[in-house]
């Protein structure tokens, strides 16, 4: 690993509103699961929230229907100005590409390079892409490693890496389902300073998921979740 | 698109060639006929049954799904072309017929493309979502499809 180069800018944090969100999951025998129940909560720009709770808790639910990766029941998503749980199926791709998605597996395409991973959503000759991949790699403390395979790197850097391809669209939002789960604790925590950097570099809002309370206590509020349901929030009112 | 095709077909070249030995098999047969039909839909078949967990990943990432068919287009006819270019000599070889070497340069582009149909239908099939269920976890909020409200 090098070491980390500033961020590149992009644009500033987004104001994510999640208004009585409910999502179930047929369970077999005509039951169903309420994964994710009423949930609402506001996210303020550039800032870091935990979604903690148990297994099963409803975090990564949660947050695969902020990320567009499944459809909510009922409730609204709103990541700006833009109602996320209104767009129709055709437009999500393209929200997903505007916002950054990291998830415990890097999600790495195995015959690309390092460089190429980064740069994914933009794979054609362009050499601004290629350029903002390099700055990108960089930032992350990965200079001089984009000709690299992703088999060849920790998984501490192949998650660098992650981080890096998140933040190639320029995204106001982050979105980080258990990103140090497959990591070991001190791997784990550089992932989360890179993350907590990332956000005081390029003001993007942060919203994670982790199971793990030494990794939410780092952040600037922790939502607890159980059966689907806001158990805990440090940002509410006492 | 062919430069990323390349990259996949290139760390995973069994799978190309295993694509582009049968095709060219098939199209040494040259003959379009019930035999081409069923290759067709065995092609299909397994391209669903090979899998392609980078279109999974691709679409997770934001690429709709015309982006993801160019890729397949790209790389499952790169190929199907391989395997047209050594078949069509081949057949003029063996008979020197117009018809045979047509033929035999065709049939494996459309099975290679066949294959790739497969793989997209199923990477559509499957969609974006990394994960389908929720972690198999106590569920208390667990009720009955009617009463949930749920849809």
């Amino acid at each position: 690993m090098t070491e980390p180069q500033p961020v590149p800018a992009v644009q500033s944090g987004v104001i994510v509103s999640i208004a009585e969100l409910t999502k179930t999951y047929p369970a077999g025998g005509g039951r169903v699961v309420t994964a994710v129940h009423a949930v609402s909560l506001d996210l303020a720009p550039a800032s870091v929230t935990a979604i903690t709770g148990p297994s099963g808790s409803g975090k990564s639910s949660l947050l695969r229907l902020v990320g567009g990766l499944e459809r909510a029941d009922s409730g609204v998503i709103a990541v700006d100005t833009e109602q996320i749980t209104s767009l129709p199926p055709r437009a999500l791709p393209g929200y997903r590409r505007r916002i950054g998605l990291v998830f415990e597996d890097d999600l790495l395409l195995p015959a690309l390079t390092v460089l190429d991973n980064v740069r994914i959503l933009e794979p054609g000759r362009s050499r601004t892409a290629r350029d903002r991949a390099r700055e990108l790699l960089a930032a992350v403390g990965l200079a001089g490693l984009g000709d690299e395979r992703p088999s060849r790197l920790p998984p501490v850097d192949r998650q660098r890496v992650a981080v890096a391809r998140a933040l190639f669209s320029e995204p106001g939002l982050l979105l980080a389902d258990e990103p140090t789960g497959a990591l070991d604790t001190a791997a784990g925590g550089e992932i989360v300073e890179l993350i907590l950097r990332v956000r005081d570099e390029y003001g993007v809002t942060v919203l994670l998921a982790t199971h793990d309370p030494e990794i939410a206590i780092n952040c600037d509020r922790v939502v607890r979740l159980l059966d689907g349901r806001i158990a805990d929030d440090s940002a509410a009112p006492i | 698109m062919i430069t990323l095709a390349w990259s996949r077909l290139r760390y995973r070249p069994a799978r190309g060639l295993l694509l582009m030995l049968a095709a060219l098999a098939l199209g040494l047969l040259a003959e379009p006929s019930a035999l081409f039909v069923l290759a067709g839909a065995l092609y299909v078949l397994a391209g669903a049954l090979l899998a392609d967990p980078d279109l999974r990943t691709l679409s997770i990432l934001g690429w709709a799904p015309w982006g993801l068919a160019r890729l397949v287009l790209a790389g499952y006819g790169l190929a199907g072309l391989a395997a047209a270019v050594v078949a069509a000599p081949l057949a003029a070889l063996i008979d020197g017929t117009a018809a045979a070497v047509g033929a035999a340069a065709l049939i494996p582009l459309v099975l290679a493309a066949a294959a790739g149909a497969g793989c997209f239908a199923q990477a559509v099939r499957e969609g974006p979502v990394a994960e389908r269920r929720p972690s198999p976890a106590p569920a208390p909020t667990t009720a009955t499809a009617e009463g949930s409200g749920a849809r």
